[in-house]
């Protein structure tokens, strides 16, 4: 019986339930010691000394180290900006300018405050319209000339001093769009939009044990996205051959982008080598909200040419990526961005220029749907703005747009498995578009609004697996995919139980551990099912073939002849004539079993290779793994007198080419609505004046909690299945695109009930209030 | 982890000896609620934490012709639901299932509700608009307070050293012609509120306003009155006149100067406090004409 596609229970659910799944902060070593960080209070400051001499001295303190402890090396994903402790000068609030690992983490944060920093204030910077400029009133990185870089951005006739990233995207023509609009009776809109603070805010913060072998190998625990980056990351930053570094994963509590480098995981190493004694570090959550890496927010300025129709014949978008201190895992968000701008429209004009800037705030990181989300509420607010001026219906505006399959997008690559047409309609009859609201009693009004989104996943990428097929029929499957809740895991044991026949029970993950488990990109980038999909498939194929090669000469048949299913290897077409995957085993004297011949382990590569991304336009064939669709539809409630906002009704329907696991698709589809109804609603990092975070708890940054959800009853999960080539099965991710159009649908709803729009997100009761009585001041709408 | 001894006293007088005896390092625990996150947040570092948890006496719900007395250990979850019992109560009921979550309430008491003196309390600005008082003991006997001078200030009561809060009175009122009701409006469930209001009215034969008090919450240190809002109403014919009404919601309003909280700025206070001093009002009409 077929087990891909079908809702097998979670292979890791007994554990997390009963508590006995084990995370960073569960594990305990014998003489382990307890790290703590200094940090930075200051915006933006010169250090000029660091006296640690109080603070080795305490009692219980086991090492303390500062950059001058650690190798002079820069670090960062694309553009090595950033030390992994302060060195000369800090960027922002929070950052690590030394650290202390003592006996109890109570001794380490009492010799952090031992320690003495003298530094010299320097003016910070927090505005990135400020920050962009060519003359900006502060400059964040003066060595930024002389920083090692991965990536080359868009050419500029002079780089403003603060820009870490510039892409563009040119296709078309774009002043002959405009004019032709202007010419015949169409329309030229405009608006600017920005989206909020957000952070990942997961239940586990981030944390790491490290321990180093005689040898002079470290091994890291750590939660984290990929075991691989943070290995090489580890190896760069401590200047060690990645060979040395082994990194493990255990379960992991949440991630959501907030967990693709191991920076506090490095300064555990390096206390750990120091003291001699392997070192935890798990931070606490104020520590987590305020100084890892969030989601920073965009300014985006939209420039629209629609027929009178409503037919768009050319976008122009300028955008300006809000980063922090350190351009870190944001570096990419400029560019990937803007892919949602091609993936769902047919734009006869597309430029786009985006940039990205530092500023003295935290910095910028990765975080579902990694910039599309982003400019998904630039976009399909746009859209809904251009129906109301055209008097198009908003669904059918959209159709009338739409790519078709195979056509060439505004950036070569042509669309595929292009879903969206199936996403909105579904999406639009489930919260019966086209049927108004019903009027409730004062304060109260109800409205409804829909927004498609696309979610790239990046290439190029690749994803190992191995397959050691034991003598009970058993498989063992190798992989350095993270499951991060989204339940990588049971799909991938899904798979494996499927290629070869036998049930999920049998089939044995062996998880993360970069001494063992092959090379694995990421768990990021919606791109795990897909692309660890596709390498479990191969390595089972790899399996099979060496097992009939194995069983031939046992059967007296030709390897292709043979097939392999439920722990049976059988001539196609007579079943009966088989053996068992057993009888390929012998027995060895004093040893077990083992195979007849050699090893049975599988073992494949699956990789994506891209076109090259050119800076300068955008342009190429393949730029992207695969393109993922959906649409979501949300009926709210109002009160004009509090201005809070109600989501009555929430649809979610996106394209996961198969389901591999439908309630796993569901559950993506619910937890993704909630998380992008947090963002829309509620969720926003604060700061002061000096650039510290004022509401660093989980009491002040608004996590809704479930009483903020529709009701299960007006929660609804709609699953598309429109095969992508390249998938396995046809599966495409589900992991991202759940959050992408999220905000811009009840953005719009709310305009729908009471006709104002809020431009910023989160969509807060007091902006709505504000933009009601505005409204109500001026006599009419503002959108 | 906090370094601290922790006594467990079984009497009143017990404690209020180790809360004399310690002097400023001796802080009360009851439920734990608040005091963990002072702890932890290191606003409070007591050298000494007197655990209530075992002294007795405190438990009981008792009525009688003056008023309903609630000693300081009855937990938030067993005030649910208490204005049906006693419906005298009904504003503190509006709020208890409000406050935070069913977890929470298991263990926070109605005492220490009070004690913590948050700005936002809800419970304190409900029994303000209900004239509670409160009963201390300490080392040199029993007093009692009016709420609205207990809660001095945020985080900051009139409780003397080594006095602990007893019991709270909430006194009594005709149901024919009073009534109280209070309103909140927070930005997630579980939250404290961004603004607070309780309201009491009593009628006259006539249907005019015998007497009125609105409280407000969370737009200045402990909760205060809104005299004006009250002034405006006192006398003046209430029952059906939502014009009335809604000039006592601008009057309070007019007359806060809240400070801003990172995600509700002070004039998105004020807007609030017009609309919740109108909706306590209505409702606590609503009650009393019932
Ligand atoms: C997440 C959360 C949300 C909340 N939301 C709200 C809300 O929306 N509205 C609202 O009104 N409240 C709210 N609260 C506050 C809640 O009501 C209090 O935390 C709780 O009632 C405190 O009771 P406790 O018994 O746990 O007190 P403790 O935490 O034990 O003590 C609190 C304070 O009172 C003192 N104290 C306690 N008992 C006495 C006594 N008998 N005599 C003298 N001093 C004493 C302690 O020394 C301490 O300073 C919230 C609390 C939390 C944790």
């Amino acid at each position: 019986m077929a087990v891909v596609g079908t809702s097998t229970k979670r292979i890791d659910g007994i554990e997390k339930v009963t508590g006995t799944a084990e995370f960073t902060t569960d594990i305990v070593l014998p003489r382990m010691i307890h790290a703590k960080l200094k940090r930075s209070p200051y915006a933006h400051a010169k250090i000029l000394g660091i006296d640690t001499s109080k603070a080795e001295q305490m009692p219980g303190v086991r090492a303390v180290i500062t950059a001058a402890d650690l190798p002079d090396v820069r670090l960062g994903v694309l553009t090595l900006d950033e030390h992994l402790l302060a060195h000369d000068k800090t960027r922002l609030v929070g950052e690590p300018v030394a650290a202390v690992a003592a006996d109890t983490p109570e001794i380490a944060r009492a010799a952090c405050e031992q320690i003495e920093v003298q530094y010299e204030e320097l003016p910070p910077l927090f505005d990135p319209e400020e920050a962009i400029r060519l003359d900006p009133p502060v400059v964040l990185h003066e060595e930024y000339e002389e920083y090692e870089k991965l990536l080359e951005i868009a050419d500029m006739d002079e780089r403003p001093p603060n820009l870490w990233q510039a892409y563009r995207i040119r296709h078309g023509d774009m002043d002959a769009a405009f004019k032709k609009a202007e010419d015949e009776g169409g329309h030229v809109i405009e608006n600017r939009y920005a989206t909020g603070y957000v952070h990942t805010a997961c239940m586990e913060p981030h944390g790491a044990v490290a321990q180093w072998s005689s040898d002079g190998s470290l091994t890291l625990w750590a939660g984290g996205q990929s075991p691989y980056i943070a290995r090489d990351g580890l190896a760069k930053a401590l200047d060690l051959s990645p060979s040395k570094v082994r990194v493990i994963v255990p379960f992991v509590g949440g991630a959501f982008g907030g967990k693709l480098t191991v920076k506090e995981g490095a300064i555990a190493a390096a206390l750990a080598r120091k003291a001699r004694r392997p070192v935890k570090i798990i931070l606490t959550r104020a520590e987590d909200l305020s100084a890892t890496a969030a989601r920073t927010p965009f300014i985006f300025d939209i420039k629209d040419a629609v027929t009178k129709d409503g037919i768009l014949i050319g976008r122009k978008v300028t955008s300006i990526l809000w980063g922090g201190g350190y351009s870190g895992e944001g570096i990419l968000k400029p560019i990937f961005s803007t892919h949602l701008y091609p993936g769902s429209y047919r734009l006869a004009a597309l430029w786009v220029d985006s940039y990205g800037v530092y500023t003295n705030r935290v910095s910028g990181g990765a975080l579902r749907g990694y910039g599309c989300a982003e400019s998904a509420w630039a976009v399909e607010t746009q859209m809904d703005i251009i129906a109301r001026k055209c008097d198009i219906d908003a669904v059918e505006l959209r159709i009338n747009n739409l790519l078709t399959e195979g056509e060439r997008t505004a950036i070569t690559m042509p669309a595929h498995a292009f879903s969206a047409h199936e996403c909105l309609t579904k999406c639009a009859d489930a919260i019966e578009w086209g049927t108004p609201s019903e009027s409730l009693e004062s304060p109260w009004y109800r409205g409804k609004g829909i927004a498609l989104g696309n979610k790239y996943s990046f290439a190029p990428t690749a994803s190992s697996t191995e397959l050691k097929v034991h003598e009970d029929a058993s498989c063992e499957l190798r992989t350095s995919a993270v499951d991060l809740g989204q339940g990588a895991y049971t799909i991938l044991t899904q798979i494996v139980a499927d290629e070869f026949g036998i049930e999920i029970d049998q089939v044995k993950l062996v998880t993360p551990d970069t001494a063992i488990t092959p090379f694995d990109h990421v768990a990021g980038s919606s791109r795990q099912t897909f692309h660890t999909g596709n390498a479990t498939r191969m390595a089972c194929d790899d399996a099979k073939s060496q097992i009939r090669t194995l069983a031939a000469p046992k059967l007296e048949a030709d390897p292709d002849d043979l097939d392999v299913s439920g722990g049976r290897i059988f001539v196609k077409g007579s079943p009966e004539q088989s053996i068992e995957v057993e009888d390929l085993f012998v027995v060895e004297m004093l040893a077990g079993k083992r195979p007849a011949d050699v090893e049975v382990i599988g073992k494949a590569t699956w990789e994506v290779t891209a076109s090259p991304h050119d800076p300068n336009t955008g342009q190429g064939e393949e730029p992207m793994a695969y393109m993922g669709h959906g649409a979501q539809a949300a009926e709210v409630e109002v009160n004009v007198e509090t201005g809070q906002v109600r989501i009555r009704k929430f649809v979610s329907a996106i394209d996961v080419g198969k389901a591999m696991n439908p309630q796993g698709v569901e559950m993506q589809n619910y937890g993704g609505g909630c998380m992008g109804i947090g963002i829309a609603l509620h969720e926003d990092m604060c700061f002061d004046a000096n650039g510290e975070m004022t509401n660093a708890s989980l009491m002040d940054y608004k996590i809704p909690s479930i009483v903020e959800m529709p009701l299960n009853e007006y929660m609804e999960s709609i699953i598309v299945e429109v095969p992508h080539q390249h998938g396995p099965y046809g599966a495409k991710g589900a992991g991202e695109i759940v959050v992408v159009p999220t905000s811009p649908a009840i953005g719009n709803a709310i305009y729908d009930a009471i006709g104002v729009r809020i431009w910023d997100q989160p969509l807060t009761p007091e902006k709505v209030l504000k933009a009601w009585k505005e409204k109500k001041a001026s006599g009419n709408g503002s959108g | 982890m906090i370094d601290c001894h922790y006594l467990e006293p079984t009497s009143v007088s017990e404690a209020c000896t180790l809360l004399a005896e310690h002097g400023d390092g001796a802080k009360v625990v009851a439920g734990g609620q608040s005091m963990a996150i002072l702890l932890r947040n290191g606003l409070s570092q007591p050298s000494h934490l007197i655990s209530i948890q075992h002294v007795t006496g405190l438990e009981d719900i008792n009525a009688s012709n003056e008023g309903v007395t609630i000693g300081a250990k009855v937990t938030l979850n067993r005030l649910s639901g208490i204005g049906e019992t006693h419906p005298t109560l009904r504003a503190l009921d509006d709020v208890v299932s409000d406050v935070a979550d069913q977890q929470i309430r298991n263990f926070a008491t109605l005492g220490g509700a009070i004690c913590e003196a948050h700005p936002a309390s809800d419970i304190t600005v409900a029994l303000s608009a209900l004239h509670a008082t409160v009963k201390l003991a300490g080392a040199n006997g029993e007093r009692t307070v009016p709420i609205c001078d207990f809660v001095t200030g945020a985080f900051a009561t009139a409780a003397g050293p080594g006095e602990l809060l007893t019991e709270v009175v909430v006194p009594s009122f005709d149901l024919a012609s009073a009534a109280a009701a209070h309103r909140r409006f927070a930005l997630r469930a579980g939250d404290y509120p961004v603004v607070g209001v309780g309201a009491f009215v009593s009628l006259d034969g006539s249907g005019n306003c015998e007497d009125v008090r609105v409280v407000i919450g969370n737009c200045s240190g402990a909760p205060a009155h809104a005299q004006e809002a009250e002034a405006r109403l006192r006398g003046n014919s209430i029952v059906g006149n939502n014009g009335a009404l809604a000039e006592a919601g601008e009057l309070a309003a007019a007359h806060v100067s809240p400070a801003d909280d990172p995600m509700a700025p002070s004039e998105y206070k004020i807007d609030l406090v017009s609309v919740l001093t109108r909706e306590a009002l209505e409702e606590a009409i609503a009650r009393a004409t019932a």
